[in-house]
């Protein structure tokens, strides 16, 4: 169980010579927490997605297990992606399509499951998030904190190998952070790798091995949480924690 | 201005139109390479995603398809008729209308309507998926929107399209003679005498033929434009018209390509 990722001098730009990301060059492993920390608009989702695969770089390589992500068959990078949670920022759903819905069709596309599998499983997600009211409701009739509480669900439903976290907790009440954060301590405890871009010091603090700043799209530290300098202003970046 | 000043600037302005064709066609390939590869899941959602389509742009367009056939067919027959006689060729009668509704006008009405109904549908979709990131959310389920946005909405189109080409003409010649009753006097049995006589298999798989591949076209064209959306909500409209424009260009452009191979 769990996957190791690396990026080897990765650059990206969404504009052709306008890099977000610079050089960057890390790796995470099984059971380990990397923090992505940086200002808003610093690129730390584009970090995420380019750890995730979703975005391809203009240099360098992503790794996973040490083969070249790009280099892999389709249907092995989809193998790959479906054995990998990734919570988005903005806990994206499909639009037209119920609560249960979202929650099931990754498990009924690969069907590892029966209906009564998936139903019953999805029912014990929502009731433990109190949300087993809303699970005929289509997304847009939903506030952003429970549509987050949703896509925390389908990443937990769907990650094994890694787990990607955007600002998972972003929008919810305290009483959903603190179980995101027993979730990621959960995984880790379990050898599963994890890296999470947050602004939420307390899940910071409470889950992350090693943090990666970035400041201008280069990597500006990449260390031990305990000599990041985080809490007294390390290189500017501090202040937005 | 020299001779390779005059070619870079073609080329140049070619280039996009050809780069533009390269990547359809690679959307096209790849879309079918993943949705017929045998180590593919979700076959059952993605047959459903096609019976939808087929729902969508064939079921639900019955209705229109119809109602412009029919009166689109009335007035072919009504003109045939009223000025064929005149110019001593009764026997033309049959023969006119099935190169003006079966061969030509039907598969391209029919690609028309389906066009502004389900091609901008799809276009504006699959934008707003993009912009929402919902398919980038489908790409780390590990669902790969090739095999379950892209070939379900080929196939399904190019199905359903290819069925409504018969409706179309069915409705448009017998439907159409219904209506021309009502204002010219032709004898049903007379009509049906001449459409016999000039109706042939041919004809009507050529219309089916053309449907098919309109289908296929608007489709990927569609899907192409959508997927071109990149950050914001108003390039979908944007991206919607392309798709319309660039559809009715290919429609036209593959119609004579067929016509020519058949008919020459």
């Amino acid at each position: 169980m769990g996957v190791k990722i690396e990026l080897a001098n990765v650059d990206f730009a969404y504009e052709k010579g306008n890099n977000i990301v610079k050089s960057a060059s890390f790796s995470v492993c099984p059971g380990e927490i990397l923090a992505i920390v940086a200002p808003v608009g610093m690129g730390k989702s584009t970090l995420l997605k380019l750890c995730a695969g979703l975005l391809t770089p203009v240099e360098g390589s992503l790794l996973i297990d040490g083969k070249i992500f790009g280099d892999l068959s389709m249907n092995w990078q989809n193998e790959l992606r479906h054995r990998m949670g990734f919570s988005f920022q903005e806990a994206v759903l499909v639009a037209n399509m119920t609560v249960f819905n979202n929650l099931a069709l990754p498990l009924r596309y690969y069907a590892e499951m029966t209906e009564a599998e998936i139903s019953h499983i999805i029912n014990a997600w929502l009731e433990r998030l109190n949300l087993a009211p809303i699970g005929n409701s289509l997304p847009a009739a939903l506030s952003l904190g429970v549509r987050q509480k949703v896509a925390f669900i389908r990443t937990m439903l769907l990650g094994r190998d890694f787990f990607f976290w955007d600002e998972p907790a972003q929008n919810a009440d305290p009483a959903f952070t603190e179980m995101v954060q027993e979730e990621i301590l959960k995984q880790k405890r379990s050898g599963v790798g994890q890296i999470l871009a947050t602004q939420n010091r307390d899940l910071l603090f409470k889950s992350a091995d090693r943090v990666l700043m970035l400041d201008g799209g280069t990597i500006s530290y990449l260390g031990p949480l305990k000599s990041a300098g985080i809490g007294v202003d390390f290189r500017g970046t501090g202040q937005y924690l | 201005m020299p001779l390779t000043g005059i070619l870079e600037r073609t080329g140049s302005a070619i280039w996009p139109y050809i780069s533009n064709i390269l990547d359809m066609s690679t959307l096209f390939l790849e879309s079918f390479k993943v949705g017929l590869s045998k180590h593919g899941r979700g076959d059952k959602m993605v047959f459903n995603v096609v019976m939808n389509q087929i729902l969508f742009t064939g079921v639900e367009a019955i209705k229109i398809v119809a109602v412009i056939a029919l009166l689109l067919g009335g007035v072919t027959i009504i003109e045939t008729i009223s000025l064929v006689p005149d110019m001593g060729g009764e026997s033309l009668i049959g023969k006119i209308l099935v190169v003006v509704v079966v061969r030509e006008l039907g598969p391209i009405i029919t690609a028309f309507i389906v066009i502004g109904r389900s091609g901008t549908a799809i276009s504006t979709e699959i934008g707003y998926m993009m912009v929402n990131h919902e398919i980038q959310a489908l790409e780390m389920m590990g669902i790969n929107p090739m095999r379950y946005v892209v070939f379900p909405r080929i196939v399904g189109m190019s199905v359903a399209v290819f069925c409504l080409s018969f409706v179309f003409n069915m409705v448009a010649l017998f439907g159409g003679h219904l209506v021309a009753r009502l204002i010219i006097h032709y004898p049903f049995a007379l009509y049906l005498d001449d459409l016999s006589r000039a109706l042939g298999f041919w004809d009507v798989a050529v219309s089916g033929i053309k449907c098919f591949f309109f289908g296929i076209i608007v489709a990927v064209i569609c899907c192409y434009q959508g997927f071109s959306v990149k950050f914001s909500f108003t390039e979908i409209p944007q991206v919607a018209t392309r798709a319309v424009v660039w559809s009715i260009y290919a429609c036209f452009a593959v119609n004579i390509i067929i016509t020519a191979f058949f008919y020459i």
